[in-house]
C-alpha cells in the first residue's frame, strides 16, 4: 500500500498543473481513486461530510449486478452447450469455437458452462467496456473535469441488456451512441436526461434489429449453424407468450424456470433470482427509489389484470396473467436496475411514484397491444425518462401553488 | 408543538455538557466582516486608536445609519484585510481596566434610535436576505429561537435559565419597542416561562429542528415582503441589556466541544472572544478549530482567529486525513452515512470521530433520496438545489428560496455524494436577488 501511494505522490506532479502531462490528469486521477480516496479537505463552511461519495454509489451498483452477470455467463452456456448438443455439432461456427474448446462442449459439466458463457460475455463487456471509457475519458480532458464513476454502471448494465450473440462492433457502437448521444452531449453523468445504456441498447435495437431481437440471437451459436431440430425453437418466452400466450409457455417452460433464469434472453436478465439480489442490496442501501420499484409492479400488475379481465380471442397477450409478466423478457432486469436510475428518472418522491406507474403501465400497454415489439421494457423506460420532466414540473407546480395558497391564507 | 421527523442529528463525538463556566481571561477580541452579509465598512478608527466599550469602529456603507461598535475597551491592534481589500476583522487588544461610552437610553424614541447607533439592532436578521436590519426598519414579526440542534450544540436553556428574568423583561421591551408579533420557539420540556402577549411554540425533533429557518417556514412563511427579524436567545439578552440597564452585553455563552477539544465544556466567553485563546491546552494537536457548528462555521485561520458574532459554539476536529485504502470496497465500520451504504449504518457506533475529508470529490448532482430525508421544509429540495446551482433565481424563488439562510441547507451539504457545498452556492444566489431588487 505505501508501495502504492509512493508511486502516485510520484507520478503526481507531472499530471498537475503545469506537468508535461497536465491534459491527461483524468487518466491519473482515475487510477489514483481506484486505490486511495482522494486526500481533499472540507471547507468553510460545511466542516464535516457524509462519507457516500458517487464513487462508492456507483460501484454499489456495479457489484450488484454480479449475481446476474454471473448467472448470465452460467445461462449462455447452459442453453447453448444442450443445443449445440442436441444438434450434435461441438462447433459454435464462428472464432469463439478456438475459445469454447479449450475446456469442450461437455453439455453437463458446470464449469464447461460457465466457461462457454465467459467466452460469450466477456468480450461484449471488455469491448463496452474499453469502448465507452475511451469516451469518457476523451470528454473528460477536453472538458478538463474528472471521470464520472456512472460509467462502471452505464457499461455492465449495457453489456448485460446484449443477447449474448452480439457482434463485437456492434457492442462498440450501441456504448459509443448511449454514452455520447445519451449522456456527454448534455454534460455527463448528473445531466442526462435519458438512460445512457438503454439509450445505446435502443439504438441497436433500432439499427441492428436482425442482430438483436427476434429467435435466433439468443442461442449462441444458433444464428451461425442454423440448425433448427423438429420442436425446438431459441425464441424468448417473451416471443413465445406473444405467439401462442400462456398455453404456449407453459409448455415450453415452467413458470419456476422462467423466475430462476433458466431461459433464453439477454445475458443479464433471465433470473430473477439474482436480479432479486440485486434489488435487496440496492434497496438497503438505499440508492435505488423503493417509489419506483413499487409503483413499476403496481402499475403492471394493475394494467395486465385489466387485460386479463377484457380478454381477447385473437391477441393472446391479453390473458398473459402478471406473474408471467413479472418473470418474462427484461421486465425484473429494468425494474431494479434501469427504471430506478435516479438522474434520467423523476426527481421528486411523489413524481417517483407516477414515473414508475408509468412504466409499469407502458411495458405491458407495449408488451400486449404493440404489434411491432414483444418487449417493452426499454422503450417503457426510455418513455418515461422522457416524461419525467413533465411530471416533475407538475408536482413541483402543485407545491409551489399549494404554498402560495397557504401563504395567503395566513 | 411542532414534531418533525425529517432531518439528521449527526453522531459526533466530544458533545459538551454540565454547567457553564466561566472562560480564562481573554487578551484579544474581534470583529469579524464575514459575520455581516454584504456589510461594506466606514472604518472611523484607526491601527494604534484606543476605544471603550460601545466606541464606534465603522458604519456600513451599504446600510447606511447602522454603526458597529467595539466590545471591548483597549488598543486597536490590527485591521485585517483580504483580496481586494475585502474586510476580515479588526483585532482589539483589551486593556486591564475597561470604561463603557456613556449611554442614555431615557426614552423609547432615544432607545430606537440608539439601537442602531450602537450597533445593537445587529443582533437581529432579517428573512429573506440574513442581513442586519435598516435603521427605522419595523419588522412585522420577530422570531427569538431558543433552540439548538447543530451537532456539538447544547440547549441553550441550559444558560438562559440563570438570566431568565432578563430574558422577560427583554421580550416585553421588545415588544413595546416595536409593537409587533413576538415568537419564541424552545425545545427544552421544562420551559414554562410563558409571559402574556409572546407567542411561544416547542419545536422538536432531528437537526434542522432548532433553526430559525425552520422555525419561520412553519409559523409563518415569509416571501419578498415579509418584515421578518430573527434572533436567538442570546440577542435578546444583549438587546436587554442595552434597554434596560444601558449596558452593551460584552459576554457571551459558548460550547465548546467536538473530537479534538480534550474536555467539552459550556463557558460564559467574552462577544468576539480569541477563539485559540479560548481552547488554549484544550485542544489536541494537527486540529481544525471552527468557530461556529461543523455544519456551519468558519475555520480559525490567522486572520479570523474570533468567535463569529452570531456563533454559540466552538467545535474542532482532526485535520489529518488518513490515507483510505479502496474505499469503494471497505465496509467503513467508521464512517458515517445517512443512507446505507456503509456497514456502520447497519451496525451502528454511537459516535463517530468526524476529521475534515471530503470523502470524495465533486461530480455532478445525482438525486439520491438523502435530499428529501433532511429536509423536512416543505421544500423540493433537488430541484431548489438544482436551480440555486445554474442560479436560475426566478425558479429558485418559486421554490422558496427566500425562506432559507445557508445553515438550512448545510444538511443538503453534508449528504449530498457529488460534495457540492449548497450554503455557499445559496448565499451567492441570494445576494444576487437582493442586488437584482435594488
Amino acid at each position: 500500500m505505501k508501495f502504492l501511494r509512493n508511486l502516485f505522490d510520484d507520478a503526481k506532479p507531472s499530471f498537475s498543473k503545469g506537468g508535461t502531462a497536465e491534459k491527461y490528469f483524468p487518466i491519473y486521477d482515475i487510477f489514483e481513486n481506484l486505490f486511495f480516496l482522494s486526500r481533499n479537505k472540507t471547507k468553510n463552511p460545511i466542516h464535516i461530510r457524509d462519507a457516500l461519495d458517487i464513487q462508492r454509489m456507483m460501484v454499489i451498483v456495479w457489484l450488484s449486478t454480479f449475481p446476474a452477470m454471473f448467472f448470465g455467463m452460467y445461462n449462455i452456456g447452459n442453453q447453448s452447450l444442450e443445443y449445440l448438443a442436441l444438434i450434435d455439432t461441438p462447433n459454435t461456427g464462428d472464432w469463439h469455437h478456438y475459445l469454447v474448446n479449450i475446456f469442450g462442449y461437455e453439455p453437463n459439466s458446470f464449469i464447461n458452462k460457465m466457461w462457454f458463457g465467459a467466452v460469450y460475455f466477456i468480450p461484449i463487456y471488455a469491448t463496452t467496456f474499453l469502448v465507452g471509457i475511451s469516451w469518457e475519458i476523451l470528454f473528460a480532458i477536453i472538458r478538463k473535469h474528472e471521470v464520472n464513476e456512472g460509467f462502471f454502471v452505464s457499461s455492465v448494465l449495457f453489456a448485460l441488456s446484449c443477447p449474448p450473440d452480439l457482434p463485437l462492433w456492434q457492442a462498440a457502437l450501441g456504448i459509443t451512441f448511449g454514452i455520447v448521444i445519451g449522456k456527454e452531449i448534455f454534460g455527463g453523468t448528473g445531466k442526462n436526461f435519458l438512460n445512457p445504456a438503454l439509450t445505446g441498447r435502443a439504438f441497436l435495437y433500432f439499427a441492428y434489429p436482425s442482430d438483436i431481437s427476434g429467435d435466433k440471437v439468443w442461442i449462441s451459436g444458433l444464428g451461425d449453424q442454423m440448425i433448427i431440430p423438429q420442436g425446438y425453437s431459441g425464441a424468448t418466452p417473451l416471443g413465445v407468450a406473444a405467439e401462442s400466450g400462456v398455453p404456449g409457455l407453459t409448455d415450453k417452460f415452467s413458470w419456476f424456470d422462467a423466475f430462476a433464469g433458466n431461459i433464453p434472453g439477454s445475458v443479464g436478465e433471465t433470473s430473477i433470482i439474482a436480479i432479486s439480489i440485486a434489488a435487496v442490496i440496492l434497496l438497503m442501501t438505499r440508492i435505488a427509489s423503493y417509489r419506483i420499484m413499487l409503483g413499476t409492479l403496481l402499475g403492471m400488475f394493475v394494467t395486465s389484470s385489466l387485460f386479463n379481465i377484457i380478454g381477447s380471442e385473437t391477441n393472446p397477450m391479453f390473458n398473459v396473467p402478471f406473474y408471467w409478466h413479472l418473470v418474462i423478457g427484461s421486465f425484473a432486469f429494468g425494474l431494479v436496475f434501469m427504471a430506478t436510475e435516479p438522474v434520467s428518472g423523476s426527481g421528486t418522491n411523489k413524481g417517483r411514484w407516477i414515473y414508475g406507474i408509468v412504466i409499469g403501465v407502458t411495458v405491458v400497454l407495449i408488451r400486449v397491444v404493440n404489434p411491432a415489439f414483444p418487449e417493452g421494457m426499454m422503450l417503457a423506460i426510455l418513455f418515461a425518462n422522457l416524461l419525467a420532466p413533465v411530471i416533475d414540473h407538475l408536482v413541483v407546480n402543485n407545491n409551489i401553488q399549494k404554498k402560495l395558497k397557504y401563504r395567503e391564507a395566513l | 408543538m411542532y414534531n418533525l421527523k425529517k432531518g439528521l442529528n449527526i453522531p459526533i463525538s466530544g458533545s459538551p455538557e454540565g454547567t457553564v463556566s466561566d472562560s480564562t481571561k481573554i487578551s484579544h477580541v474581534g470583529i469579524l466582516g464575514p459575520d455581516y452579509i454584504g456589510m461594506k465598512p466606514t472604518m472611523m478608527v484607526e491601527v494604534g486608536d484606543q476605544v471603550k466599550i460601545g466606541s464606534v469602529l465603522f458604519e456600513d456603507k451599504k446600510n447606511p445609519g447602522v454603526f458597529f461598535t467595539s466590545p471591548a475597551g483597549g488598543l486597536i491592534k490590527s485591521i485585517n484585510r483580504g483580496e481586494k481589500r475585502r474586510f476580515i476583522s479588526i483585532e482589539i487588544e483589551v486593556a486591564d481596566q475597561e470604561n463603557q461610552v456613556e449611554i442614555l437610553n431615557d426614552s423609547d424614541e432615544i432607545l430606537f434610535r440608539n439601537l442602531s447607533k450602537y450597533g445593537v439592532i445587529n443582533n437581529f436578521r432579517t428573512r429573506p436576505f440574513n442581513k442586519t436590519p435598516k435603521p427605522n426598519d419595523i419588522p412585522n414579526d420577530i422570531f427569538v429561537n431558543i433552540c439548538d440542534t447543530n451537532p456539538l450544540s447544547v440547549d441553550p436553556y441550559i444558560y438562559l435559565q440563570h438570566e431568565i428574568d432578563l430574558f422577560n423583561r427583554s421580550l416585553m421591551k421588545l415588544k413595546e419597542i416595536f409593537n409587533c408579533n413576538i415568537h419564541v420557539c424552545y425545545q427544552n420540556n421544562d420551559f414554562n416561562n410563558f409571559i402574556d402577549g409572546i407567542n411561544y411554540y416547542n419545536f422538536k425533533g432531528p437537526h434542522p429542528a432548532g433553526l430559525s429557518g425552520t422555525h419561520i417556514h412553519f409559523i409563518k412563511p415569509v416571501d419578498i415582503n415579509s418584515k421578518c427579524w430573527y434572533t436567538d436567545g442570546q440577542g435578546i439578552l444583549s438587546f436587554g441589556d442595552f434597554a434596560l440597564n444601558n449596558k452593551i452585553r460584552t459576554s457571551r455563552y459558548v460550547s465548546i466541544g467536538g473530537p479534538s477539544i480534550i474536555e467539552p465544556k459550556i463557558v460564559k466567553a467574552r462577544v468576539g472572544s480569541d477563539c485559540r485563546e479560548l481552547v488554549a491546552g484544550n485542544l489536541k494537536d494537527n486540529s481544525r478549530l471552527i468557530s461556529g457548528s461543523v455544519l456551519n462555521g468558519y475555520e480559525i485561520t490567522d486572520s479570523l482567529t474570533f468567535l463569529g458574532f452570531y456563533h454559540n459554539q466552538i467545535s474542532a476536529i482532526s485535520d489529518e486525513v488518513p490515507d483510505t485504502f479502496l474505499n469503494w470496497l471497505m465496509p467503513g465500520s467508521k464512517l458515517h452515512s445517512k443512507l446505507g451504504a456503509f456497514i456502520s449504518s447497519w451496525v451502528k457506533p454511537e459516535e463517530f470521530e468526524f476529521n475534515t475529508a471530503l470523502n470524495g470529490s465533486n461530480r455532478g448532482i445525482v438525486p439520491v433520496a438523502a435530499y428529501e430525508e433532511v429536509m423536512p421544509l416543505n421544500i423540493m429540495s433537488l430541484q431548489l438545489l438544482k436551480s440555486i446551482v445554474v442560479k436560475d433565481i426566478e425558479n429558485a424563488i418559486k421554490l422558496g428560496v427566500l425562506e432559507l439562510a445557508p445553515e438550512d441547507l448545510s444538511l443538503c451539504s453534508y449528504v449530498c455524494p457529488s460534495k457540492y457545498d449548497y450554503c455557499s452556492i445559496l448565499d451567492e444566489n441570494l445576494e444576487l436577488i437582493y442586488k437584482e431588487l435594488q
